[in-house]
């Protein structure tokens, strides 16, 4: 019984000094083209194409995967000459049942501030999470895209000349477990103080099956909604709406909902999810770049950033 | 003090699997104690509590010892079952649980607390405080 004891206690000690550190990769530059660089992004995080030279994702589940995606995030977001922070956390688990069988979430939010053109304490934050939902889920869509959108915004953005408010874009991460990420920095800007006037999330934005063009929202905030539809029905943009009443919420899927819960002022936007035309590869090995629509990405994309590009033109 | 030095050097491999069990532990109580999760802590504290304060009056030692054991055996026992059906019902899809309960650290863990578990239920019998 000692000698097995004493072997299990060595085994413990090989498989916990036996981590490997994520070794100096290097990644490509980005093409300046908006289409080919989504589908640049969405191919390297996908495992269409390697992310680095002799690496290539399958999914990013694991936290190895997540680890790899987050070096690719901050090189791209380094690319854009704004500082990537990684925002570490850990967080318990749903209840001390499972607190006492396991360890917490363990994780790394990604996030960089684009600051403004003038003086202001006001900031709009762009989200997506990175994580994929299953092993072997390549997770082109779900969320690939929402990240190559927000990402895609943020280079236009910066193109501005005027800037009334600073904009965080964040990656965020384990959203498909509990939505864990946007938890922490909910956390993060309450510690901070931030003044966030809004916070725009993007989930799965790539599928497009009835070919109408159309983009979903959800928000439980009247200003955003109407922002949004405004500006739909200016470009005559197919817009589909679902209201969210914030009062006793319950809803727990996805990064949006915890924001809501929060109480920010708050918008969700993709694909139409709500009004059944959604990808059916959600969360499966057929979530590939090939399922990507992605005239209908660069389509949203260009309409989010002008929603985007307005707030940020009030004086 | 020198009769207890010398039971524990009599025992002491019983007494470093029993010390390695209750700062795994520890270490967790407070991890979660700086997460804000307090009836995690609380729990664990709590079972320290007993099972010192027991030490501490030299009173119902084995009965304790053996308790603390069996909590053992039955966490390293659920994380065993959770790993079982994992491998062999329906996979788990959280990465959280898959990448704590089901790698090769994760069996290591489940295994060795096991061992700890059913040793330390063992001898509990053979120490008796003087």
């Amino acid at each position: 019984m000692k000698r097995i004891i004493v072997i299990m206690g060595l085994l413990l000690g090989f498989s916990s000094c036996s981590r490997q550190e994520v070794r100096q990769l290097e990644f490509q530059k980005l093409p300046e083209d908006m289409a080919e660089m989504q589908k640049r992004i969405i191919g390297q995080l996908s495992g269409k194409y390697e992310l680095a030279k002799n690496v290539r994702l399958s999914s990013r589940w694991l936290p190895e995967e997540r680890e790899l995606s987050r070096a690719y995030f901050k090189a791209i977001v380094s690319q854009l000459h704004l500082i990537p922070i990684e925002q570490d956390y850990q967080h318990s688990n749903i209840n001390f049942g499972v607190d006492l069988l396991i360890e917490p979430f363990k994780g790394t939010n990604i996030y960089t501030i684009l600051p403004a053109t003038i003086k202001s304490a006001s900031y709009i934050v762009l989200g997506a999470h990175y994580d994929s939902g299953r092993r072997n889920a390549p997770g082109a869509i779900d969320n690939a895209t929402g990240v190559t959108l927000i990402y895609s915004i943020v280079k236009k953005l910066q193109k501005l000349n005027y800037r009334s408010q600073n904009v965080i874009l964040v990656f965020f991460d384990q959203e498909e477990e509990e939505n864990v990420g946007s938890k922490e920095f909910i956390k993060l800007i309450n510690k901070n103080n931030w003044n966030i006037t809004s916070v725009h999330c993007f989930d799965m934005i790539g599928w497009d099956g009835d070919n109408d063009n159309a983009i979903e929202i959800y928000t439980a905030s009247e200003s955003l909604e109407n922002h949004y539809i405004s500006l739909a029905n200016s470009i005559e943009k197919p817009i589909l709406n679902v209201s969210i009443n914030p009062v006793n919420y319950a809803n727990n899927s996805t990064d949006f909902d915890e924001f809501v819960r929060s109480g920010f002022n708050v918008i969700g936007a993709g694909e139409c999810v709500y009004h059944g035309d959604s990808t059916p590869y959600k969360d499966t090995a057929k979530d590939t770049f090939e399922t990507v629509n992605f005239e209908y990405l660069l389509s949203s994309t260009t309409f989010i950033e002008t929603a985007i590009k307005n707030l940020l033109n009030n004086k | 003090m020198s009769a207890l030095i010398k039971l524990l050097i009599r025992h002491r491999f019983f007494f470093i699997t029993l010390l390695f069990s209750l700062l795994f532990f520890l270490r967790k109580a407070i991890q979660y104690a700086l997460l804000k999760s307090y009836v995690t802590a609380f729990i664990i504290l709590s079972i320290f509590a007993i099972i010192g304060i027991s030490l501490v009056l030299n009173k119902k030692v084995k009965l304790t010892l053996r308790f603390w054991s069996i909590l053992i055996i039955i966490w390293a026992s659920v994380r065993i079952l959770l790993f079982l059906a994992n491998s062999f019902l329906k996979e788990i899809s959280e990465s959280h649980l898959h990448h704590q309960l089901f790698n090769t650290k994760g069996v290591i863990i489940s295994a060795s607390f096991l061992v700890a578990g059913v040793f330390l239920f063992r001898n509990s019998n053979r120490i008796y405080w003087i």
